[in-house]
Formats: C-alpha cells, sequence, structure tokens
C-alpha cells in the first residue's frame, strides 16, 4: 500500500510512503540479517575451536609458558583480544541492521494508522 | 685436565637441556599455534559481513532509487540514519580487493612473518645438542687453546662451518678474515613490522642470566667459564635465543596494539543511529499535519532564536517525559505564546498527553494552544470519552456524533466540549431564572433587562403560565406544559450558547482558528435547513452542531449528509419533564 498524503496547504511538501515497499526492504534486511548471523556463527565456533587449540599443550616446568611477558602470555589469548572485538562489531552491525528493520517495519504500521486516523479526521460515517 | 672437561660438559649439558627445552615452548606454544590459525574462517567473516551490508545497499535501492516515491520526515529519518550507518561501515571495513578488513590483513601479515622469522633460529637451537659430535672436537679445542695456546691446534680441523683456523683469526681480531657467520654483535634483527629491534635494548630471553646461574659453581675454574662463553659464541647461541625472545615479544606487541586499534576503530565506528528517530520523525509529521492541516493552524514559523528555545524546551520536555511531545508541538507552543507562557504550556501539554496517552500528536496540543487551562481541557476531553463511548440514541451521555467520531478530528471536537460547556451552563441558568420567576423572586421588568430576546420569550411565557407550571407533575397523567413551552426553552439555550461563542476568547483570539468565515451561526445551508452551528473543515466539508432536549434527538439524522461529515447533537436538560438527563461528567 501506499500511503499518500494530500497537500491541504498548498506548500509543496508532499508525503509519500510506500509502506508495503517498506515492509519488503524491512523483510529482506531481517532476512539477509539473519542468514549472515548464523553463517558468523558458525566461523566463529571454529575460531573459538582455535581459541582452545592454541592453548599451550608442553609444560616443562608445570607452568604455562609466558615468553617472558605477562605472566600466562599466551597466543590463543592475544588472538582472543584481538578476534573478540573484531567479530563484535561485525556482530553490532548485524544487531544494528535488525533494529533497523524491525524499526522500519513499526514505521509502516504507524503510518498505515495514521493513515486511517486521517481518514477519520474528516470521513468517518456512520450511517 | 680431564676433571674440567668433565665439568665443561657438564655444565654444557646442563645449558643444551634448557636451551633445547625453550626451543620445544616456541615450537609447540608458539609456532604451532600461530601455524594453525583459521585464516578461512577469519576472512569469511569479513566477508559475510560486506556481502550483508552490500545487500542491505541494494534492498534501500527500492525505497530510494530512481522512480521510487518515499518522501516525508519519516523518509529523512530513514535516508539519514542509512547515510550515517554506511559512513561508520565504510571507516570500520577499509577493506583490501578481496573483502578482507584492513586489520585482519594485518593480523594474518604478523603471524605468517613471525613464522617465517623464527623458523631459522629454531632450526639453529635444535642443532646445539650433545648428540653433536663437532661439540666435542670443540670442547677439546678450546681447552688446548686456553691451555696450550694456539700452536696446540690442529691443522685443518673443521668446526661446523669454518675451520679451526679461521675461528683462531677472528678470535685475534683480524676483521675480515673470520668464520662466515655472524657473531652476535655483528647480527641484525630483521624489523618486518617497524618496531625497534633488540639494539640498544635490555635482552629480553634471560638466556645470559641462565648460563651464568649454570656456571656460578665454576666461578673458580676461569677455564670452563671461558669454555663454554666461547662455544655460545661460536653457535650464535645467544642471538638466537635473543632472536627468538624478542620475535615472540614483537609479535605480542603487536597483537596488544592491534587489539587496541580495533577498540579505538569499534568506539569510532559502532553503528550509533538511534532508530527511534523515524518514529520521532513520523510522529512530529504527524503533529504538524494535525495542527497545520487539520486544525488550519499557521506555523510553526519561528525565528532563530525562538527555534533554539523550541529546541531547549522539547530535550529538556524529553528527558523529564520521555517519548511524549514532538518538536513541532513545541515549536508551536513557542510560536503562540510569549516564552514564560510557553514553558509552562509545554509541561501542561506533556502532563495532559500522559494522561491520555491514545489521542493522535498534535490533538491536545490544539486545546493547549487554544489557551483554556488544564482542569478544562481534562473536562472536555472526558466529554468527549463519553461521547465516543455512546451508540446513538442509546447512550447515557449528552452528546452525540450522529456521523463522524468523537476524539478524532480536534478542530471539530474542541467546538463540541467548549460549547457543550456553554449549553451546560446556558441551561443551568435559564432554569434558576425560570425557578425565580416561578417563585416571584423575578418581576417583569428583571426579565425586560435581560439582553437576549430567546431568553426573555421563554420566561415571559414562563411568568403568564406560573400557576399552570407551579403545578406540573411529568410523572401524573394530564399534567401538561403550556404548548411550545420545551421549544422556548430550547432557543433560549441555543442563543446562549451562541452569544457565548461570541465573546468566547478563542475565537476572537487573532490567532485562533475559528473566526467567522469558518464558524457560522444562523446561517441556512444549501438545503434550507439550519443547524445551530456550521463549521467548515479544512477539506471543504462541514460540521453541523445542534443543542436540543433528548427527545428532538432523532429529528437531527437531517444533517446526515453532503456537505456535512459531521452531525453532532449536544443534548441539554429541558426546563423539567420526564425525559431529564444527568449532566455529563
Amino acid at each position: 500500500m501506499t500511503s499518500t498524503v494530500a497537500n491541504g496547504s498548498g506548500s509543496s511538501d508532499t508525503i509519500l510512503y510506500p509502506t508495503s515497499t517498506m515492509r519488503d526492504v524491512a523483510n529482506e534486511i531481517l532476512a539477509k540479517v539473519q542468514a549472515s548471523r548464523q553463517q558468523h556463527n558458525q566461523q566463529w565456533n571454529i575460531i573459538q575451536q582455535y581459541f582452545t587449540q592454541a592453548i599451550p599443550t608442553y609444560r616443562p616446568f608445570n607452568i604455562t609458558p609466558s615468553f617472558g611477558f605477562t605472566w600466562g602470555d599466551d597466543v590463543s589469548s592475544h588472538m582472543k583480544a584481538v578476534l573478540e572485538p573484531h567479530a563484535q562489531r561485525l556482530n553490532s552491525t548485524y544487531d544494528w541492521l535488525e533494529k533497523f528493520a524491525k524499526a522500519l517495519l513499526d514505521a509502516a504500521d504507524e503510518i498505515d494508522k495514521t493513515d486511517t486516523l486521517m481518514k477519520n479526521y474528516f470521513d468517518s460515517t456512520t450511517e | 685436565m680431564s676433571d674440567f672437561l668433565h665439568e665443561v660438559e657438564n655444565a654444557l649439558g646442563e645449558i643444551i637441556n634448557d636451551v633445547q627445552t625453550r626451543r620445544k615452548v616456541y615450537e609447540d606454544d608458539f609456532i604451532h599455534p600461530l601455524k594453525i590459525f583459521p585464516k578461512q574462517q577469519v576472512d569469511e567473516l569479513d566477508i559475510i559481513h560486506d556481502q550483508c551490508v552490500q545487500a542491505v545497499q541494494t534492498s534501500l535501492g527500492k525505497l530510494f532509487g530512481p522512480g521510487t516515491t518515499f518522501q516525508g520526515e519519516g523518509a529523512t529519518a530513514v535516508a539519514n540514519l542509512m547515510g550515517d550507518y554506511f559512513d561508520h561501515e565504510s571507516k570500520l571495513s577499509n577493506y583490501s580487493t578481496n573483502g578482507i578488513s584492513e586489520y585482519m590483513v594485518q593480523l594474518e601479515q604478523l603471524c605468517s612473518s613471525t613464522i617465517q622469522q623464527m623458523e631459522p633460529h629454531l632450526e639453529a637451537v635444535s642443532s646445539f645438542n650433545s648428540s653433536n659430535v663437532l661439540l666435542g672436537d670443540i670442547i677439546h679445542y678450546w681447552s688446548d687453546v686456553f691451555q696450550k695456546g694456539p700452536q696446540a691446534l690442529i691443522d685443518g680441523l673443521q668446526v661446523g662451518p669454518w675451520s679451526m683456523g679461521q675461528v683462531e683469526h677472528f678470535l685475534s681480531g683480524q676483521p675480515g678474515a673470520g668464520p662466515q657467520v655472524q657473531s652476535s654483535q655483528q647480527l641484525q634483527m630483521q624489523q618486518p613490522l617497524q618496531q625497534p629491534g633488540p639494539q640498544g635494548q635490555t635482552p629480553v630471553s634471560g638466556f645470559w642470566d641462565i648460563v651464568a646461574a649454570i656456571l656460578a659453581p665454576f666461578a673458580a675454574l676461569i677455564i670452563v667459564v671461558n669454555i663454554i662463553t666461547e662455544i655460545i659464541k661460536q653457535f650464535s647461541l645467544d642471538w638466537h635465543m635473543e632472536s627468538l625472545a624478542f620475535l615472540a615479544w614483537q609479535w605480542v606487541s603487536q597483537m596488544n596494539s592491534l587489539h587496541d586499534h580495533i577498540l579505538m576503530q569499534n568506539s569510532s565506528t559502532n553503528p550509533s543511529g538511534n532508530v527511534g528517530s523515524i518514529h520521532t520523525a513520523l510522529k512530529n509529521e504527524a503533529a504538524n499535519f494535525m495542527l497545520k492541516r487539520v486544525c488550519h493552524l499557521p506555523g510553526p514559523n519561528l525565528s532563530p532564536e525562538q527555534n533554539e528555545f523550541a529546541k531547549q524546551l522539547y530535550a529538556v520536555a524529553e528527558a523529564l517525559y520521555p517519548g511524549v511531545l514532538t518538536l513541532t508541538e513545541v515549536q508551536y507552543l513557542v510560536q503562540y505564546f510569549p516564552k514564560d507562557v510557553a514553558e509552562r504550556k509545554v509541561f501542561m501539554l506533556a502532563e495532559l498527553k500522559t494522561m491520555f496517552p491514545k489521542l493522535p500528536d498534535g490533538y491536545l496540543a490544539f486545546f493547549v494552544l487554544q489557551g483554556l487551562s488544564m482542569t478544562t481541557i481534562v473536562q472536555d476531553v472526558q466529554w468527549l470519552q463519553t461521547a465516543a463511548a455512546n451508540t446513538q440514541g442509546k447512550g447515557p451521555g449528552n452528546i452525540y456524533y450522529m456521523q463522524g467520531s468523537a476524539l478524532t478530528n480536534p478542530y471539530v471536537d474542541f467546538v463540541t466540549a467548549e460549547t457543550y460547556r456553554y449549553e451546560a451552563q446556558s441551561a443551568n441558568q435559564l432554569r434558576a431564572w425560570q425557578n425565580q420567576v416561578l417563585n416571584g423572586q423575578m418581576t417583569l421588568t428583571d426579565i425586560a433587562n435581560l439582553p437576549d430576546d430567546a431568553v426573555k420569550a421563554f420566561l415571559m411565557k414562563t411568568y403568564r403560565y406560573k400557576a399552570q407550571l407551579a403545578n406540573y407533575n411529568p410523572n401524573i397523567a394530564g399534567s401538561k406544559l403550556p404548548d411550545g413551552y420545551d421549544g422556548l426553552f430550547g432557543t433560549a439555550v441555543q442563543e446562549m450558547v451562541k452569544a457565548n461563542i461570541r465573546t468566547a476568547p478563542w475565537v476572537r483570539n487573532e490567532q485562533s482558528y475559528l473566526l467567522d468565515n469558518n464558524l457560522l451561526l444562523d446561517k441556512s445551508d444549501a438545503a434550507g435547513q439550519r443547524p445551530d452551528i456550521q463549521l467548515q473543515l479544512s477539506n471543504g466539508q462541514w460540521a453541523a452542531f445542534d443543542y436540543t432536549t433528548y427527545n428532538q434527538l432523532g429529528s437531527k439524522k437531517k444533517y446526515n449528509r453532503s456537505p456535512y461529515n459531521f452531525n453532532i447533537v449536544l443534548i441539554h436538560n429541558g426546563p423539567f419533564g420526564k425525559d431529564e438527563i444527568l449532566t455529563q461528567g
């Protein structure tokens, strides 16, 4: 449905909302985000397994080798420190897009509702 | 001699054990994890993200692409949000051509270059072991050098890649004649990541500390210390160990730096656009439509200072009443009221909108803009709520929307509520005068001095039929009112309502919408019929208002036709009788 509000004042500020297209676009975004998130999680699961594999296994002194730096320093913790915030950032894209798409759907509902209300402002008849 | 050689071998054995243990730590716990780094999966994260962003861009083309019609404040809010979003995403990705983000490329390069640089050192250290037959020769060589002098050397003995002659030459300090292997002092570290090399820095491996600890028991046997030191130097063992430690340190430093950069990047690129701005824009647009187009209110047209003030007020109201007001409503209030009054009105409107959250944006603002008190507006809305609950002709209330709905169009509802107030007040006043006449408290002179002819006509009839009226009881059969008495009461009420309207502040206010040309009193329509009031709507249609008693309700259906979109009947009590209806509210 296309919501069109007539311009009653004669000015050029026309309001046009193709609510049906808005819903289509929002649903497309939601579907893409859902698929992307799923693929992301699949890859991330493998990366998490790597974090476990990268934990030091050779402990000749019965301690976790630290390579002479911070105690407990290891490749796994450094990889996590780099990859986790990066993955988190990518996820925040999906979170935001999801919120945006839902807001677009809500907006389409809101516009349709306002359309009905506007009709009632002038055209409501009971008989 | 064999004693100190034995000591040298023991000390060297301990050093070999330590070095090989450390080498294995590097191999198993450092290089191996780097070698199994899941590059493909890490790359995939970026590729999936990139493809998603591109797909979103394509989808949005359906709203903003050529030939599309997506216009209005809500559309602008969507465009701004997405513009901001893509701006953030472009800063984040800084993608290489294959869709991998900059920092992930750096991470992968860092890991592969570290592996590449460490492996030669690990190989060199690996060859330094007790099973290396050359080690025995070297020990003997150095024991001879330190005990007998260089003349004791066996000519042509090869130790590793160099001859003993070369070693001797090198040790005697003759440049260019030494072995073709760099010494620990001559070596340059490769600097693949633009980090400072180990030269001039405190060694990070602790290798010499460990050697010193191992050699401590031999402090008295300087020859043991000398031989072992020379052997370490000859194999560049200290350099290999130092290099391994440095490369690990460098990797850690680079990883820490990457971590910091990613955090910084995240803080500056995280999608932060408030998706609620779409809703806010639509509310604003709805309020604007209501006030400007439904209610005929010009504006808002503010000076820059007024606009700034409006924004400040809106921000404060948002903090106190989140999501309740719209900027448009505040702008109207700032335009229509002096600064100090506008501030009070803004918070009054916020309170009202909180009390009646289902009313559309702009609805209550219109009532506030007419200068009514909060109490009056609350009462008006409550009457309208009762009217909205009525089923026509059967409800308990005194306002009937024969056509159209209550609580939708504030331009109409305002006239309904405010004139209903006048109607009720007028009917009460008229009954009070009627009682005074019946009780002899009002003389003919008093009646003559009243301003309205319709009121005078009703009271004159009351005066004339005082005795009949005094005995009137609607519950007794045969008891009846004088002919036309009800009608005179109704006409008097209508006239009093109109008199009130003519002097109402909301009619005479210059900024009011209710000017004479769109509020008709005492005019007949094209069909020759005359509702008490006709109000022209912004779409050119009309609303009809009629003030009457309940038993006249049915006759008002005649206005359920064009040009009337609204036909509103407002019921007042009669002079007395069985059809008395309780006052609303």
